[in-house]
């Protein structure tokens, strides 16, 4: 398969909170299962199915992964916003029934809510990958906005972009690491024993939510680079 | 009835909503002293910079519109009331208050029998719909902020929907933005010095234009004195107090304090256009609701606060892409038109809640909805 620069230009600010989401190999797994009406909203083990993607398959150690960097862009900017929830009690459907008509907006089960969210600015996110280009992009082609609280207009996706590379750089570049590996996993890698990285517990293959994925891992520290 | 109905035959589609104001607005952010502020967002401008602008945010109109005023004309169609925690999670959006189930079936029926929380989401509490696990059920539309049409949005319009900029600015973003583009093909690549020249240039040359047909932000904002009189130092008023004596102090020899008031709103002037992108993954019926919930919304087109002084009045007109074809959809301006796919989602729509209607008469005692409804 070609190795590929996958690109996502956003038109607006994304909500994540680590260096290393949104994660596209996760992302086309959800795209995947979904297209096939296979999302579950709160799965188990039990209910775990590995999506056939358009992306080669890589081996460390006997322990596959989806051959994909961790997210590569620049921040512009850093800000916060907030988003709010109270409840609209004076609609004629509301039936109180045998309850007292009285609740409170600071506590309890109809707390109002004024929660920040927190931005990361940037036009562009790119992902090193192999795979196949027009498979990968009809997929992401479904997706029209990334990271939390897409709902509201955050991460909108103006448009995604696939082109093949020359060189393949999912896990390296140059000396830079590019996605993150489980520490047991490192001398496999390629390049021997980093010094100075990042360790982390994290999943390296998704579902991100399955425990047996989330191990020890060197992670990425050059991959998002902040102005000034 | 439901069993024909799938849920699961969804379609992709994008809305373009151009709101022009026809009355000031206001949507506060942050408040200083007295002086309420508008709400702000950034957005990165034409040149790459974070450039606050003014906007009204896409939960606003979400819940606004769609969740308060889409969902009640449902509720009120087919004649339901519910007790509190239904009309919570129907009309706040719920809450996660236990331990959270996966069941799928539940998800369907909930789709199949409330399309209006299947577009919208929601948290589904513990004990809700007579399932004992919360559960969250996502929703099918993501509402973008509506942003300002101004010199800070251009870059942010220009990329969504062109057609709300005035043409002269349209080439001249363009070639902006192409200059940009060959400045870096990912962040470990340096640009050329040819690169930056030209993007220096493209600046140059179109910038000033750009700035000629678009206001900043700033002179968007007209700004709104008001004041209340304290009801007491009014003659014509003051017979109607039972103490007078207590106007002159209480028992401590006090003055009373006074209730007259003053405070500064900061508006979005009339006339000013601002523009929100929706997209949405669902079925003919759900996009149906969506019309139907902006037609409601028609009735009564006030956005943001302080309508009770004419504020917030607005026309509304949306545009649709599917990714196959595109065209008008929908206007919501003095008396609303539709398009005729607008006009084909909300028969379907009416459709829907007709056979809906049947189904209650039919089965008044219907364990499966009113289980679901606690109706």
């Amino acid at each position: 398969m070609p190795n590929l620069q996958i690109t996502a230009h956003l038109s607006s600010p994304f909500f994540a909170y680590d260096d290393w989401s949104p994660a596209i190999d996760a992302l086309l797994e959800y795209i995947w299962l979904d297209e096939r009406g296979l999302i579950s909203p709160n799965p188990s083990p039990k209910d775990l199915i590995i999506a056939e993607l358009p992306i080669e398959k890589g081996d460390l150690g006997g322990e596959w992964y989806w051959k994909v960097s961790a997210p590569c862009y620049q921040i512009s900017a850093e800000t916060q916003d907030r988003f709010r929830k109270r409840w609209d009690y004076q609609e004629t459907s509301l039936n109180w029934g045998k309850r007292k008509p009285k609740w409170t907006t600071s506590e309890g089960a109809e707390k109002s809510y004024d929660l920040p969210v927190f931005l990361r600015h940037t036009e562009r996110i790119d992902w090193f990958a192999v795979g196949e280009p027009d498979e990968v992009l009809s997929l992401l082609q479904q997706c029209s906005g990334i990271g939390k609280k897409r709902s509201y207009g955050y991460g909108q996706v103006s448009r995604w972009e696939v082109k093949t590379i020359a060189e393949d750089w999912h896990l390296w570049r140059e000396e830079q690491l590019m996605r993150p590996i489980p520490t047991e996993r490192i001398m496999d890698a390629g390049r021997g024993c980093p010094q100075g990285l990042f360790i982390l517990r994290w999943a390296w293959r998704p579902p991100g939510w399955l425990h047996s994925n989330r191990v020890m891992c060197f992670m990425p520290t050059g991959t998002v680079i902040r102005d000034g | 009835m439901f069993s024909e109905y799938n849920p699961y035959d969804r379609h992709r589609v994008t809305f373009h909503c151009l709101i022009t104001l026809k009355s000031p607005l206001s949507h506060i952010g942050k408040v200083s002293g007295n002086v309420s502020n508008l709400k702000t967002l950034t957005l990165l401008d034409i040149e790459g910079n974070p450039r606050e602008c003014l906007t009204y945010s896409g939960n606003a109109l979400r819940n606004g519109i769609l969740r308060r005023r889409g969902t009640a004309a449902a509720l009120e169609s087919l004649g339901l009331s519910v007790n509190p925690d239904v009309h919570h999670t129907l009309f706040a959006g719920g809450r996660i208050d236990g331990s959270t189930g996966n069941n799928m079936e539940l998800d369907k029926q909930i789709r199949q029998l409330m399309p209006w929380l299947s577009v919208l989401g929601t948290a589904k509490p513990a004990g809700v719909f007579g399932v004992k696990d919360a559960q969250m059920v996502p929703g099918r539309l993501s509402v973008g902020s509506a942003y300002l049409v101004c010199y800070e949005t251009a870059a942010y319009l220009w990329e969504q929907c062109p057609g709300v900029l005035p043409s002269e600015v349209v080439a001249p973003i363009r070639d902006v933005f192409e200059a940009k583009a060959e400045l870096s093909t990912d962040i470990f690549t340096p640009p050329t010095d040819e690169a930056i020249e030209e993007f220096r240039i493209a600046k140059e040359f179109n910038l000033p234009l750009i700035r000629k047909y678009l206001k900043l932000s700033t002179e968007h904002i007209t700004l709104d004195q008001t004041t209340r009189r304290d009801s007491t130092h009014d003659a014509e008023l003051t017979r109607f107090l039972s103490n007078q004596a207590l106007l002159k102090g209480d028992v401590t020899g006090k003055e009373k304090k006074s209730d007259q008031m003053i405070a500064n709103d900061r508006l979005i002037m009339a006339g000013s256009k601002l523009y929100s992108r929706w997209d949405f993954f669902g079925t003919d019926v759900e996009e149906g609701f969506i019309v139907n919930a902006l037609l409601k919304f028609s009735e009564s087109p006030y956005l943001g606060g302080k309508s009770n002084r004419g504020n917030g009045l607005v026309g509304m007109q949306f545009w649709f892409d599917d990714h196959t074809n595109r065209g008008d959809y929908l206007s919501v301006s003095g008396t609303p038109e539709l398009s005729l796919r607008a006009s084909e989602k909300h028969d379907r729509w009416k459709e829907y809640l007709s056979r809906y209607q049947q189904y209650l008469t039919e089965a008044q005692e219907s364990t499966e909805l009113r289980g679901l409804l606690g109706a």
